[in-house]
């Protein structure tokens, strides 16, 4: 046995910390620690309630939207705006002397959607991607891991060429571009990913822009107030959900292009990690297989704020997902479950009490809204994290973007065999897939769509001698001998073009293909098969998987959930001959067409003063506020915040948090990491063949990328 | 369009002199400039960023940085941003060598990105998407590839675990090959220090016995950690580091962090004997360095408040630093921008007595900028959230903060959002991007000292 620090985890938001029990080359128990208490919830204390919209914006940078829209949820109900205890504000329309103005409401999920928009790529291109994909030569790329542990393809080395070497790993040449032949394609995947990398700063950029309009900054936004939002009243919003508009076609066409291609890619070319493409069945990085959505994104009209159907995403838990660890079972979650079953526990926490919410240890009963001062206690024996452990129904619960997509039934989880997903009809995010990525050619059949995948990276793929895998391998089964290129191109096209030996790819440029028949020839796959059954294909390969609960599982959830959160806010994908957008019934369209002009409503707080729940989804999974108001100053203010789920410490009767439980084997018929699949590896996490993880890249690397798949977030966790 | 050395050195010595150099030698520094190969930075600054009690924020806000490279690098100065990187890094500031593939020896890599041409095939999308507008663009990735060496910055690095905080601990004990300039986001928290609940165990950083209030690292043996009051004290303490760039308002004066809960600062239990509820030994990095660090690591201290803080503020502070760093021998005095004296230290007459850059905020959020200033001209005054009219009575706190928000607002700078687009409340003197009034909201006055205690409530509510 022994300890071995992972610390600093970097690329997540924060301070977090690894404790690694490793014996004979397993981690036999994983203790996370968050390193940075500032202590929110006690300086909260006393102030004017509207104030905590703000403060709590400033728990995190990364995601100050969603604790801006949850405390003005906690806020608002603690003031009287909800009626009874709710978990979100409702809007007037329908809700006779409660609520705030539709068009706030409208406002607020645009702005809470730019941001969701944002984390998504900013988590996989900028945080996590640089811990598959070896960066640029030069600060503060390098240093990085040993070149072994990327994928030869993603190598600045340029490994992944076949039959070629690029030299220098330089980002850019003199003329500022990145290596590319004579049809302005990336020469390898490496500069394809790269330049993805660069672009995404952009996108990300953008929607920023988006946010802006309404939020006038992001991050941390101001226009948040409790009644409703700041923004004048008599403003015409035609021009700035145009504008807005404007934007999410780029991010829109990127999520669909290059996002969500390059992150299937990912999990291929990185399968260890992947259910879905991992041999005996089980990718690493499964965590505690229970998960839990607060619920999101809300509806406008006369629906309770506490239905299950007000929110775009639903609020609800499945526990025991797959069923490893006993039977599934899964429900909705009311506000008296919240009173009767949330706990946040703090016996290995470094505070003075062992229970901070929900919990008397004298009595071991939840008791609802008790919640005590925040009392840091450093020297406490025991403790090893400054996270306390939330817990529903005394289990840990998973949340972020695959708990969302597994509680509202869009990732279908199954242990054994790939799902069943052959067009079954009123599947939003698989009939979605199937729409963007699949096209229908006259004369033979169905196949995947080019107009959907960028052709820079498609073609890198080929060239490395990956792309035929790639594609070929999520359908396999469906279709016989697996074609090349250049076959691709005379199924697509009906026409012969020469030599089928050899270099097609090279073949197909010296006879002159341009770029969009080039881009034909590597991803239009067409076979004549029945549509439906190269649907379930296509809609297997993106949605469907075999488990659907590993660390590429968490990455491709997230992209996907982009592309689910776009059609909401902005329209539907038709990919038939470009990108275009369907945007009739969108929130953009919605808003304009808003009845009344107001923006904000005042209600005086009320006498007794009634504790108030803020609940929604952020980026990183399910965020709730809980605020109570004495002589109209805060008394109370607590905020159980989605990595303080994932990333908990164990709760008092011992259990694990997910992402401990995701890094470390603890129970061995789960889907962790298998004793069969380290040994495939060598044996020893922290030495993998012809790994030299001491001196080259300080240790842990599958934890570090296991851990940062949760995108997780310590301001937020300790707050 | 780039300017000639001429202009340049023109509006240089103008700009000195509006800075306080009255008697600035501008034949001195135009023997500089035609120099300039020599004078100049030859390579890369090195740029070590740490995080302490801080929420990521800046770096956030500072990943959207864009602008038009032709614009002012430093308010009111008419010395372009394009300039100011050709001088930094070995041209003559007539933005040759930053445009068009220009290669400096000191650049391995050359220079890429801020290019005009519609035909380029590169990396810089802005450019590409933009080619059209004809104006020069300077993104994120220009700052990260191009023009500066961002050797440590947790969120971005590739590096994690052991290797990150052995490369820390070197960096301290042993520095590196070229000076630096250190980059602190979020307040400073001392390990031996207690918060308002008394817990003051008073432990030595760098041992595990108790944990820090931050630390930012712990080597493989779990033995010893960075806490980061010892890390700012001891980067900041070297010779080699050249300045201490406070980012966002924890790192400058303790922000959020630092602030007191009205209730437990009338319990005597919870007072501390420095008079302070503070629930951690929370402060910013001067108030950290005067304290604690050695003699002259507080003079390194630059603060670019606010909260977040504009990527415009922060990148045109740190290049007007660097530009004179890089020229501080051009007058007697010092750099020609006149913010350091011939040594490399700041002057006085170039910050405020909250050691911000006078070029960056000394401007006054309430003038004509104000997106709403007509309004308050015409005494009509907003009355409750949603109003039209002056803020002023719902809590606005513009007239008391220096800030450009109203020059140039936040998001939204890209040349698509050009003048004629209304994307606040209203087109006020042609500004991009929004900020907190144009969204109906009054200032919070996050660029000053004491926000957000002296600052609170934000909005009055009726």
């Amino acid at each position: 046995m022994a300890i071995k620090e992972l610390d600093p985890i970097s690329r997540i938001e924060g301070h977090l910390g690894a404790d690694l029990d490793v014996n004979g080359g397993l981690v036999d128990a994983c203790k996370m620690h968050g390193n940075l208490f500032r202590g929110f919830e006690n300086f909260l204390i006393g102030r004017e309630p509207n104030d905590a919209i703000t403060f709590t914006q400033r728990i995190c940078g990364v995601c100050p939207v969603p604790h801006g829209l949850a405390s003005t949820h906690a806020v608002e109900a603690a003031m009287g705006y909800s009626g009874t205890a709710q978990f979100q504000t409702p809007s007037m329309t329908g809700n006779l002397g409660l609520g705030v103005p539709d068009k706030a409401i409208h406002i607020r999920n645009l702005v809470l959607g730019a941001e969701f928009l944002m984390s998504s790529m900013t988590h996989f291109y900028h945080l996590a991607a640089p811990s598959y994909i070896q960066g640029p030569s030069i600060p503060p790329w390098t240093p990085h891991f040993h070149a072994d542990y990327y994928h030869p393809a993603l190598q600045g080395s340029g490994k992944g060429v076949a039959g070629a070497t690029v030299a220098v790993p330089a980002p850019y040449n003199a003329h500022g571009i990145l290596p590319a032949d004579d049809k302005g394609f990336s020469k390898d995947v490496w500069s394809a990913v790269i330049k993805q990398y660069v672009k995404a700063l952009r996108i990300r950029r953008l929607t920023f822009e988006a946010g802006a309009l309404f939020a006038g900054r992001m991050p941390m936004t101001s226009c948040f107030v409790a009644g409703g939002t700041s923004n004048l009243k008599s403003e015409l919003l035609t021009a700035k959900c145009s504008k807005f508009s404007e934007f999410m076609k780029e991010i829109g066409d990127f999520v669909v292009k290059e996002y969500i291609p390059v992150v299937l890619a990912l999990g291929y070319l990185y399968r260890d990690f992947d259910n879905k493409h991992n041999t005996d069945g089980k990718g690493w990085g499964a965590g505690c297989t229970n998960f839990l959505s607060w619920g999101g994104f809300q509806k406008v009209g006369p629906a309770a704020a506490n239905g299950v159907s007000s929110n775009h995403f639903v609020r609800g838990y499945v526990f025991n997902a797959g069923g490893y660890y006993g039977a599934t079972t899964s429900g909705t979650i009311t506000a008296a479950d919240v009173q009767n079953h949330l706990t946040e526990d703090t016996k290995y926490s470094w505070y003075a009490q062992d229970a901070s919410f929900g919990y008397d240890a004298a009595t071991g009963v939840s008791k609802p809204y008790t919640v005590s001062r925040t009392k840091p206690s450093r020297s406490k024996a025991g403790a090893y994290s400054y996270l306390k452990a939330p817990r529903f129904k005394g289990q840990p619960c998973e949340v972020g973007p695959l708990a969302r997509l597994v509680v509202q039934g869009l990732y279908a989880i199954d242990k054994d065999a790939p799902a069943s997903l052959v067009d079954s009809g009123g599947n939003a995010l698989q009939q979605l897939a199937f729409n963007v990525y699949a096209k229908v050619h006259a004369n033979t059949g169905t196949g995947l769509n080019p107009n959907a995948i960028e052709a820079d990276l498609a073609v890198a793929l080929v060239r490395a001698g990956l792309a035929e895998l790639w594609l070929y391998e999520n359908l396999n089964g469906v279709v016989g001998a697996l074609p090349n290129a250049v076959k691709y191109y005379k199924v697509v096209t009906g026409s012969a073009i020469g030599a089928q030996t050899g270099d097609d790819l090279a073949n197909a440029i010296t006879l002159g293909i341009d770029n969009a028949a080039l881009t034909n020839a590597v991803i239009g796959l067409a076979y004549g098969l029945p549509s439906a059954v190269i649907k379930g294909a296509i809609t297997n390969w993106i949605v469907g998987l075999k488990l659907g609960l590993s660390t590429m599982d968490r990455i491709r959830a997230r992209a996907l959930e982009s592309l689910l959160l776009l059609t909401w806010m902005y329209g539907t994908p038709n990919t038939s001959v470009a990108i275009t957008w369907n945007t009739a019934g969108t929130w953009l369209t919605a808003l304009p067409a808003v009845v009344g002009v107001n923006t904000y409503r005042y209600v005086a707080s009320p006498t007794p003063e009634s504790p108030g729940i803020g609940a929604v989804e952020a980026p990183r999974g399910a965020l709730m506020h809980i605020c109570t108001i004495k002589d109209k100053k805060i008394e109370r203010y607590q905020c159980i915040v989605p990595t303080t789920w994932n990333a908990s410490p164990k709760s008092n009767d011992g259990k694990h948090g997910p992402m401990e439980q995701a890094v470390a084997p603890v129970n061995l018929t789960g889907p962790q990491i298998t004793k069969t699949a380290y040994a495939a590896h060598g044996g020893d996490l922290y030495k993998l063949p012809n790994r030299n993880v001491k001196t080259t890249t300080g240790g842990g690397v599958e934890a570090l990328r296991i851990a940062q798949s949760f995108d997780p977030c310590i301001a937020c966790a300790v707050h | 369009m780039a300017i000639t050395r001429r202009q340049f050195v023109t509006r240089l010595g103008t700009l000195a002199a509006a800075m306080g150099l009255g008697q600035a030698d501008v034949a001195k520094i135009a023997e500089v400039f035609a120099h300039a190969s020599t004078a100049a930075w030859h390579q890369k600054p090195s740029v070590v960023w740490v995080h302490g009690a801080e929420c990521t924020g800046c770096s956030t806000s500072l990943l959207s940085f864009f602008e038009s490279a032709t614009a002012d690098s430093v308010y009111g100065s008419g010395i372009s941003t394009l300039a100011a990187l050709d001088l930094m890094t070995g041209g003559d500031g007539d933005g040759s060598s930053v445009l068009n593939g220009g290669e400096q020896a000191g650049h391995p890599y050359g220079h890429r990105t801020i290019q005009n041409s519609a035909a380029d095939t590169g990396s810089n999308f802005d450019q590409k998407k933009n080619a059209t507008n004809g104006v020069y663009i300077a993104n994120i990735a220009d700052v990260l590839i191009d023009f500066i060496s961002l050797e440590y910055h947790e969120t971005v690095n590739g590096m994690a675990g052991d290797l990150a905080y052995q490369w820390l601990k070197d960096r301290i004990t042993y520095g590196g090959s070229a000076p630096f300039v250190m980059v602190v986001e979020g307040a400073v928290q001392r390990k031996g220090e207690g918060g308002a609940w008394g817990d003051t165990t008073n432990v030595p950083a760098g041992t595990l016995t108790v944990p820090s209030w931050c630390s930012i690292g712990i080597n493989e043996g779990a033995t010893e950690d960075h806490d980061f009051g010892a890390v700012v004290t001891g980067l900041a303490n070297r010779a080699d580091c050249i300045g201490v760039v406070s980012i966002g308002q924890c790192a400058a004066f303790g922000g959020y962090p630092a602030c007191e809960s009205p209730v437990f600062a009338a319990d005597p239990a919870m007072v501390k004997t420095d008079g302070t509820v503070r629930q951690t030994p929370a402060r910013g990095v001067y108030d950290h360095l005067e304290k604690f660090g050695a003699a002259g690591s507080k003079d390194k201290v630059v603060n670019v408040p606010g909260c977040p803080t504009n990527p415009w503020w922060f990148v045109l502070t740190v290049v007007a630093f660097l530009v004179d760093f890089v020229n501080k021998n051009a007058t007697p005095t010092g750099g020609p921008l006149g913010i350091l004296d011939t040594t490399g230290a700041i002057k006085g007459t170039a910050v405020d007595a909250t050691r911000r850059l006078k070029a960056v905020y000394g401007v006054p959020l309430h003038n004509g900028f104000c997106p709403r200033y007509q309004d308050h001209v015409k005494g009509i005054n907003a009355l409750k959230p949603g109003d039209a009219g002056c803020l002023q009575l719902i809590g606005c706190r513009g007239i008391s903060t220096m800030s450009l928000c109203g020059v140039r607002g936040w998001n939204g700078q890209q040349p698509a959002n050009d003048a004629s687009w209304d994307y606040g409340i209203r087109a006020v003197n042609g500004i991009r991007g929004g900020n907190c009034i144009q969204a109906g909201h009054p200032c919070m006055g996050c660029t000053e000292k004491g926000y957000p205690d002296s600052m609170v409530p934000f909005v009055n509510r009726f």
